[in-house]
């Protein structure tokens, strides 16, 4: 819209990942590889027939699926809201969306170790736990890997589309594939909302069967998109720092994803806190339950740390706007909120196995690290051949000259 | 008789009108480099740019609504611990007396409510606001303000304001017109 700014130039064969992309094959595949054999290795030592791994499993798997899922969230709202200013970074999330796929696979180990994490997965229905009515039908192993696969089609068919799509319209520069995106944008957002919010409830919060919160799936959102906006950012600054993206992305578009990362972390905070209060001020056993084995004893600190460390620091340094337009600084919260964003799920699943003391084990850190790098090697298979700008997106030229208010 | 009316008003300034925004932008540089500082830019929408364009210096106004903020903060727990833990102790539901987690929903209220206020009035205070007349208003080429015209106007309070070279500078623009502005008091 605007013509008093000149648009930088932009050479498209420089934005591409080339020479880089072996060396984030390589980086990747080796963190995947070292990670999980150092997990793999860590739990047969443990010798508790694989009880911990199976929870620092988990633990990597919501995590890192939980940032793509935030990502493919953030793509399809930016459809939905007819964003300009996303077009030139948006091939960067659209391709971690489209690595859904592959986390469809890394479930399968969950569904082996599903007995270790879930008692009423375990041998012996009913033994110990007594569940009726609906939930009785509900937490079986069959219902819930039927339940994952369908979240795994419909992620994986989202990740996909608006992937294919945007590389359909780099070869015929129409409208018509943003129309159809933003026309499916809704209906996918309907779905994830559903999806992901059920998804938090099967592989988080039925670990603990008798403690519910209605708030848990928006409380997996609000973490899956500060996760999705830090890895965004990362990405965005460390391919533009090292020369793969250059003149597209401004100080502007910093500042943009600095801003939503700050809502995301004020929301976080919010609905953390929502959920909190609630279930404190109603003070019923089955839901204060949940919370007495993390806001006592040695998880205590975990909680703290997570108010300070991932809500009141972040959120005081991102709310300045000297920070969000500094490319580095930006970049170093992002890495933060990331990390914290780690310590929040990890707190959410090892308390109960670990009551007594705080438990941060080689394979926690080896999963971590295995499905970060299986991030950034798919990253790099994936991103190895594409323009990593859509330049013949409509909105291409308005993303460039945009001016963030 | 005319010598009332001609004390009665003064010279307010010089309006120069402008057809697209870049004429304006354009403008705008000039009249900045040229070190005017009591001068304005009208458009009927925004003009990203324009800030640069003119010079304008980022607003005090986040600090006033952060510091605003952070009061809003510590007058809701000071509000509350004084209320319910020193001056009226009330017991509810075995919670302490003073307890951190009650207080939230009220801090946070206080917080925005603060914030609020403080960006809208603040707002007001730092644009003038509110003005019941302003000079321009006598300009009947001025009212293109609101459709489809953009304007400069270099006020006569202006240090650096000389009625001939101030013209000059706005007629150097070349502006579709140029108008002098007089102040009806």
């Amino acid at each position: 819209m605007n013509h008093s700014h000149a648009a930088p130039s932009i050479e498209p064969s420089n934005c591409r990942l080339d020479t880089m992309a072996p060396r984030l094959l390589t980086f990747g595949s080796i963190s995947a590889v070292v990670g999980f054999v150092c997990a793999i290795g860590a739990g047969i030592a443990a010798g508790d027939q694989f009880t911990r791994f199976a929870h620092s499993y988990l633990v990597g798997y919501v995590f890192s699926l939980g940032i793509l899922l935030g990502v493919l969230l953030f793509v399809l709202l930016q459809h939905l809201t007819k964003s300009g200013w996303f077009s030139a970074i948006r091939r960067i999330p659209e391709i971690l969306a489209a690595l859904i796929p592959v986390w469809c696979l890394l479930a399968l180990p969950i569904v082996f170790v599903l007995p270790k994490l879930d008692p009423w997965a375990a041998a012996d229905p009913g033994s110990h736990l007594e569940h009726t009515g609906l939930k009785a039908i509900y937490l079986q192993p069959v219902p819930f890997v039927v339940r994952f696969a369908i979240y795994c089609i419909i992620w994986s068919w989202l990740g996909r589309i608006y992937f294919r799509r945007s590389l359909d319209q780099d070869k015929t520069g129409g409208i018509e594939a943003t129309r159809f995106l933003e026309r499916l944008s809704p209906i996918g957002t309907i779905l994830w909302a559903l999806t992901a919010s059920l998804f938090s409830f099967d592989a988080i919060m039925s670990l603990d069967a008798h403690w519910y919160s209605t708030m848990f799936g928006v409380y997996f959102f609000s973490g899956c998109m500060v996760g999705a906006m830090s890895t965004i950012i990362l990405i965005v600054w460390f391919l533009q720092s090292s020369g793969h993206l250059p003149g597209a992305v401004t100080k502007e578009h910093y500042h943009d994803l600095g801003k939503l990362l700050f809502a995301f972390t004020m929301f976080w905070a919010y609905i953390a806190f929502s959920q909190y209060l609630l279930i404190w001020y109603s003070n019923i056993p089955e839901e204060t339950g949940w919370f007495a084995k993390r806001v006592h004893g040695p998880w205590a600190g975990v909680g703290w740390l997570l108010i300070f460390g991932h809500f009141v620091v972040p959120y005081l340094a991102i709310m300045s706007r000297h920070m969000k337009r500094q490319p580095r600084l930006l970049a170093f919260w992002a890495l933060w909120q990331l990390l914290m964003h780690y310590v929040d799920i990890w707190w959410q699943v090892v308390p109960p196995i670990s009551p007594d003391h705080l438990s941060l084990t080689i394979s926690d850190i080896g999963c971590a690290v295995g499905f970060m790098g299986c991030i950034v090697a798919g990253f790099a298979i994936v991103g190895r051949h594409l323009p990593l700008i859509n330049e013949r997106d409509p909105r291409f030229m308005e993303s460039l000259s945009h001016v963030s208010p | 008789m005319p010598d009332t009316t001609r004390n009665a008003s003064s010279l307010f300034g010089y309006l120069a009108e402008f057809d697209t925004p870049d004429d304006l932008l354009e403008a705008a540089k000039s009249v900045r480099d040229a070190g005017y500082r009591c001068w304005d830019s009208y458009t009927p929408f925004p003009v990203h740019g324009l800030d640069d364009a003119m010079g304008i210096q980022r607003t005090i106004l986040p600090w006033i609504v952060t510091i605003s903020g952070f009061t809003g903060c510590v007058v809701a727990l000071v509000m509350q611990w004084w209320m319910n833990a020193r001056d009226f102790p009330y017991l509810i539901s075995g919670k302490p007396l003073w307890s951190i987690p009650a207080n939230i929903p009220i801090v946070f209220e206080l917080t925005v409510l603060f914030s609020a206020l403080a960006a809208v009035f603040g707002m007001f205070e730092l644009n003038k606001l509110p003005r019941l007349h302003h000079p321009l208003f006598s300009s009947e080429r001025f009212r293109r303000a609101t459709t489809d015209r953009m304007f400069v106007v270099i006020e006569a309070e202006d240090p650096l304001f000389d009625e001939v070279r101030t013209r000059h500078l706005l007629e150097s623009l070349q502006p579709l017109a140029l108008e002098r502005i007089e102040d009806k008091k």
